[in-house]
C-alpha cells in the first residue's frame, strides 16, 4: 500500500464530482485558498471528479457555489467516515468501550495459575497452598509480590525445595523444584525377630542376621519367631563359661506355602433406583472462583434424585483453561424400590471381589498356586468362600520387646 | 503585470539568480509521462486530451492523452499521462 493510500485511510477521502460552466476555476480557487485535491479526471464536458481530504467537504462545497459549480459527492471512505457511522449505535460503541476496558482492566488480573516442575507433589496441594497465599484466578497482579508469595509458599511445603512465581500478564507461572528425598534409614531398633504372618509350611529358610528358629518343611502358626533375633557368640574350646548371646536384628528370607480363606457376603434383596421421568435443570456460572446461580436454592421439588454435572470451561487457544466455566446441572428424581438380584451375577461379583483380595494380600511375591469357591445362601444373604493354597513370604520383621 | 513580470526575469538575469526565484514559471518534463508546474497561475482549460495552464506571460499548452491533473496546490501542479507536445503560447 503506497504513502498515498495510508493516509487516504487514516485521515479520509472524499470522492465528488464537480458540475459547472467554471470548472477549471473552481480547481484554481481550491488551489489558491489551499485546499488540497488530487486524481482529477474529466469524464465529461462539464463534470470533473476528483478526491480530496474529508474534513474538506464543506470547503469544497463554499468554493464550488463560489465558482457557480454543483458539488455532488460519490463517496466517502477511510477511517473517519467509517466511525462516523458508529455514532448514533450506542450498543457498539458501548461494546467498543468495554473491549478497551476488558483489554486494559482484567488484563491486570491472574486468569490461569500453572505450576510446572513437579513430580510427586501433587499440582492441587501447590495450588491450595498458593491460593492461601492470595495467588488464585482473580487476584490483581501488579500489587503482587511473586518472592514473597513464593517464600511464604515455600515454608508450608516442605517436600517443595525451591519455587518461583513469574508474571505474564492474565498467567502465573508457578515454577518449583521437589527436595530430594534422603535415603530411608534402616530400621535402627537393636533388636527383633522374624515371625510368621500367616499359617504354613515352610519351604525355604535363610537366614543373613540372626539364628534360624525353625527348619526347612515346619509348620508354623502366626507369630510363631521363624528367626530369632539373637546370636550366639562361639566360646573357646572347654570354656567354663555360659554361653553369651548378643541382641541382633533378624534379617532373612522365609518362604512357605500356605491356605488362605477369605469370604464375602451380600444380601439377594436390595433397593433399586427407579427413574420417576421427572427432571430439572439448574444453571450456574462460575468467575473467578465465584459462583453465580441461576436458579433460587430450597426449590428442588425431588426428595431423591441424581445429580449430573456438565461443566463448560471457557479455553483459550492453545489450551489455557480460563476460571470462567458455565455449568448445567441435570436433576433426575428417582424412587426406590426393592427388587431381587441375580444370584449368579452376585456370586460373580463377589468372586471377582475375593480375588482381587487375595491379590492385595499376596502381594508382589506372593503367588497363588490353586483356588476354589463355596458359596451359601442363608437367610437372604449369598456368602461366597474362597480357599486358596499360594506361595508367599513367610515372615515378617517385628521389634524386640 | 507582464511587464513586471518580464523586468523580474530580466532583472534576475542580470544579477545572476535563478529565474524562478522571482516567480518565473518553471516547467519540467519528465519522459513523456510526467509534466510539473511550479509558479503557474492556474488552470485555463482542462481535459483529458488538452491542458492549457497559465503562467505569468505565458499559457502552457499540454497535449496527449489521458492526461490527469494529479496534484494542484497554489504555486505547484502534477499532470500524468501520456504526453505528446508542451508549447508555451
Amino acid at each position: 500500500m503506497s504513502a498515498r493510500k495510508k493516509a487516504d485511510l487514516l485521515r479520509g477521502s472524499v470522492t465528488a464530482r464537480v458540475t459547472g460552466k467554471d470548472t477549471e476555476g473552481f480547481l484554481n480557487r481550491c488551489a489558491e485558498k489551499g485546499v488540497p485535491f488530487w486524481d482529477v479526471e474529466r469524464p465529461e464536458g462539464h463534470a470533473l471528479c476528483l478526491r480530496g481530504r474529508w474534513r474538506d467537504r464543506r470547503r469544497f462545497r463554499e468554493l464550488a457555489a463560489e465558482s457557480g459549480c454543483e458539488w455532488e459527492e460519490l463517496r466517502q471512505s477511510g477511517l473517519p467516515p467509517f466511525l462516523l457511522r458508529f455514532r448514533r449505535r450506542y450498543g457498539l460503541l458501548a461494546g467498543l468501550f468495554l473491549c478497551l476496558l476488558a483489554v486494559s482492566f482484567l488484563s491486570k488480573f491472574i486468569l490461569v495459575v500453572e505450576v510446572e516442575g513437579n513430580e510427586r507433589v501433587p499440582t492441587a496441594v501447590i495450588l491450595t497452598e498458593l491460593r492461601r497465599q492470595g495467588l488464585k484466578p482473580g487476584a490483581y497482579g501488579p500489587s503482587f509480590e511473586e518472592r514473597e508469595v513464593a517464600n511464604r509458599a515455600l515454608l508450608e511445603l516442605p517436600d517443595v525445595a525451591w519455587m518461583a512465581v513469574n508474571l505474564h500478564g492474565i498467567r502465573a507461572q508457578v515454577v518449583v523444584r521437589e527436595r530430594v528425598r534422603e535415603p530411608a534409614e534402616e530400621d535402627a531398633a537393636p533388636g527383633g525377630d522374624i515371625v510368621a504372618r500367616a499359617p504354613g509350611i515352610v519351604t525355604h529358610i535363610e537366614n543373613w542376621s540372626g539364628d534360624k528358629a525353625v527348619a526347612q518343611g515346619a509348620t508354623v502358626l502366626p507369630g510363631d519367631v521363624l528367626i530369632r533375633g539373637s546370636l550366639e557368640l562361639p566360646l573357646a574350646p572347654y570354656s567354663q563359661k555360659p554361653v553369651r548371646t548378643v541382641p541382633v536384628r533378624a534379617k532373612g528370607l522365609v518362604e512357605g506355602r500356605t491356605w488362605r480363606t477369605l469370604s464375602a457376603s451380600v444380601p439377594l434383596t436390595g433397593a433399586v433406583k427407579t427413574a420417576t421421568g421427572d427432571e430439572k435443570t439448574l444453571w450456574s456460572l462460575a468467575f473467578l472462583g465465584q459462583r453465580v446461580n441461576f436458579f433460587q436454592k430450597g426449590r428442588i421439588p425431588f426428595d431423591r434424585y441424581d445429580k449430573i454435572a456438565k461443566t463448560w470451561n471457557l479455553t483459550l487457544p492453545g489450551g489455557k483453561v480460563l476460571p470462567i466455566a458455565l455449568r448445567r446441572e441435570t436433576l433426575r428424581s428417582y424412587e426406590l424400590t426393592d427388587a431381587d438380584l441375580d444370584r449368579d451375577a452376585a456370586q460373580a461379583m463377589l468372586e471377582e471381589t475375593l480375588l482381587l483380595r487375595l491379590e492385595a494380600l499376596l502381594g508382589e511375591n506372593g503367588v497363588e498356586v490353586s483356588h476354589h469357591f463355596s458359596a451359601l445362601e442363608e437367610d437372604g444373604v449369598l456368602t461366597v468362600t474362597l480357599t486358596a493354597e499360594c506361595e508367599e513370604e513367610l515372615g515378617r520383621s517385628i521389634p524386640a520387646p | 503585470m507582464e511587464r513586471q513580470d518580464g523586468f523580474l526575469e530580466r532583472a534576475a538575469e542580470r544579477l545572476d539568480l535563478p529565474a524562478e526565484a522571482v516567480g518565473a514559471p518553471r516547467i519540467e518534463l519528465v519522459g513523456r509521462h510526467q509534466l510539473r508546474v511550479e509558479n503557474h497561475r492556474g488552470i485555463l482549460a482542462y481535459g483529458g486530451e488538452e491542458v492549457l495552464i497559465a503562467a505569468g506571460r505565458l499559457v502552457v499548452h499540454v497535449v496527449g492523452e489521458g492526461l490527469e491533473l494529479r496534484t494542484m496546490t497554489a504555486g505547484e501542479l502534477y499532470i500524468s499521462g501520456t504526453i505528446f507536445s508542451v508549447g508555451l503560447e
